[in-house]
This record gives structure tokens, C-alpha cells and sequence, in this order.
């Protein structure tokens, strides 16, 4: 009894489970980057509704409200950012550009949620 | 009448010995008090530091340094004070920079590391802070992640949950490793001369 919690409690168990962890998650996201396909539309959600479906092709810059709190989309180049926001923690504008399906921009305080549609996605709509 | 007077001293001797017990609980109180505020401004300066520290731009990632102070007053203090701690600190920050939701969101976070960590310190002991620390690191993520999924009602957000996973194994283990070394250096505040 005593020998089995100290291999659960010891600094190496911990340290390859942790390990392994961080490898399988780095594995995740190396896969998940190479899966990922860049898409042609953009679609905009805010309070949990969609608000906005946008094509990427033209560039644009517009204003999403929701109640007070404010986020100014830009499309640039195929490409869509949050370049002002009025939200505490600014991480949505710090994200930058994206133009792929893999990470979503959120901005959880304006509750505001951008995601880019990819082809594939698109057909499976149509059909 | 002389057993009454030897009863009476011992009476007075009693009464003496327990105001000084008074006395000497009264002193650890008012210690554990002072350290208790002096921590819990120590986690506000360190909230803010980190705010206002660039961010990272990567949703959600950030170090947790106001987590050291609540794994070094659960160490040196027990539970309940750092728990009292944590929900001062959560409570002043929102005052002074946030809003209702951050609040919420800092509550979840906040609370399901505490629970996790108040429960695996038991196992872990003083000596391995770090997997503690990064048990709590994990749930903090969890609890997060989990708020912004309701907030903003997409589930698709979950694929931040990798990023998160690495993320709280890397800052957990970093700040158990402060801890270590932290507590090491403050145990003596609240030890009675």
C-alpha cells in the first residue's frame, strides 16, 4: 500500500505523464495545422447568433455591435482581423489575421465569435 | 477553608494561564491577519503586473502568477485562508479592472483550480508543489474554456483545448517551481516566536 503511493506520488511518474501530454497535444495541433484549409467566406457570430456572413475576396471594414461593446472588423487581402475592439483583455485583436478554419477568433467579453467557412464546408452546404 | 484557598489559587492560576493562551492566540491571529492582507495585495500587484505585461497572442494563455499566492498561503496558511485570499483577490480585481463577465469568467477559473488543488496537495505534499500546480493550471484552463463555450454558445472554440493543455503543463510547472522556492523563503511569517 505504502509502495504504490509513493510510485503515484513520485517526481517521475508525474514528470513522463505530463510529458507525454504536452507531446500528445503538440502532436494535436501539428495535425490539426495540417488538416486546416483556408476558406473564401467568413462568418460572424455575436450573442450567439449569426449576425454576418462576409465573402473574403473584397476587402471591407465593418462595425459589430452588441449592446455597448463594439469590435471593428477588417478583410484585407483574404484575410480577417479584429483591428479595434473595446474588450478588457484585447485578445481578440491580438490574434491577428486569420484565413484558415482551425482557430476561430473570439472575443468572449463582446461575445463575439468569427469563424472561416472552408470549401469543403461550403459544398456540404449546398448539397 | 483551606482546601477552598488552595482551589482558589488554583482558580486564579487557571484563569492566568488561560489569558495568556489568549494572549498567545489572540498575537498568531492578528499575524495570520497581516499576512493574510499582506498576500492578498501581493496577488492584486501581481494580477495587474501581468495585465499589464504584453499579451500573448494566443487565446487564454497567460502565466498565473496570482497563483503562486494561492498555492503559498495554502501551504503556509491552510485552505480556508487561501481560499479567503483568492476570493478577495477575485473580487478587488474585478473591481478595479473588469467587468461582470470577467468576474464570471475568473470565478470559474479560479474556484475549479482552488478545488482541484486543495484536494491534490493532500496527495502530493509540500515537496512536490509542482504537480499540484499543474493539476490546478489544467482545471483553471478547463474552467475557462468552459465559460467561453457557454458565453459565447460555440462549441467550436474546444479546439483551443490542446493549446490550452500544453500551455497549463508548461506555466503549472513553472509556477510550482516558484512556489517551491517561495515558501522555502516565507514559512517564518506566520510561525509564533
Amino acid at each position: 500500500m505504502k509502495s504504490t503511493k509513493r510510485i503515484f506520488t513520485s517526481n517521475t511518474l508525474w514528470i513522463i505523464l505530463f510529458l507525454v501530454l504536452a507531446i500528445i497535444s503538440v502532436l494535436i495541433i501539428f495535425i490539426m495545422n495540417s488538416v486546416k484549409t483556408a476558406g473564401k467566406t467568413a462568418k460572424i457570430y455575436s450573442n450567439n447568433r449569426l449576425v454576418r456572413t462576409v465573402s473574403l475576396n473584397n476587402d471591407d471594414e465593418f462595425t459589430i455591435e452588441n449592446g455597448k461593446n463594439y469590435n471593428i472588423i477588417r478583410i484585407r487581402n483574404g484575410k480577417i482581423s479584429v483591428c479595434e475592439a473595446d474588450c478588457k483583455n484585447q485578445i481578440c485583436v491580438n490574434q491577428g489575421e486569420i484565413d484558415n478554419d482551425l482557430f476561430p477568433i473570439v472575443c468572449v467579453p463582446n461575445r463575439l465569435v468569427i469563424r472561416v467557412e472552408s470549401e469543403t464546408q461550403d459544398v456540404d452546404a449546398e448539397i | 477553608m483551606l482546601t477552598l484557598k488552595s482551589d482558589n489559587k488554583a482558580v486564579i492560576r487557571m484563569n492566568v494561564k488561560n489569558s495568556k493562551q489568549k494572549q498567545n492566540y489572540k498575537s498568531m491571529n492578528i499575524k495570520k491577519y497581516t499576512a493574510m492582507a499582506i498576500l492578498t495585495a501581493v496577488s492584486l500587484i501581481l494580477f495587474t503586473v501581468e495585465a499589464a505585461l504584453p499579451p500573448i497572442p494566443i487565446q487564454g494563455v497567460k502565466l498565473g502568477f496570482s497563483n503562486v499566492v494561492t498555492l503559498v498561503a495554502m501551504v503556509i496558511l491552510g485552505r480556508r485562508e487561501s481560499f479567503i485570499i483568492l476570493i478577495m483577490r477575485i473580487i478587488l480585481a474585478s473591481i478595479f479592472a473588469g467587468s461582470i463577465l470577467s468576474f464570471g469568467f475568473s470565478i470559474a477559473g479560479g474556484m475549479l483550480a482552488f478545488v482541484i488543488m486543495a484536494l491534490t496537495i493532500n496527495v502530493f505534499g509540500e515537496k512536490k508543489l509542482w504537480i499540484t500546480s499543474v493539476f490546478g493550471a489544467i482545471f483553471h484552463n478547463a474552467g475557462q474554456l468552459a465559460v467561453a463555450i457557454i458565453a459565447t454558445g460555440t462549441p467550436a472554440i474546444s479546439i483551443y483545448a490542446p493549446v490550452l493543455l500544453l500551455s497549463a503543463i508548461v506555466t503549472g510547472s513553472i509556477i510550482g517551481v516558484v512556489t517551491t522556492a517561495l515558501v522555502a523563503g516565507l514559512r517564518h511569517i506566520v510561525r509564533s516566536n
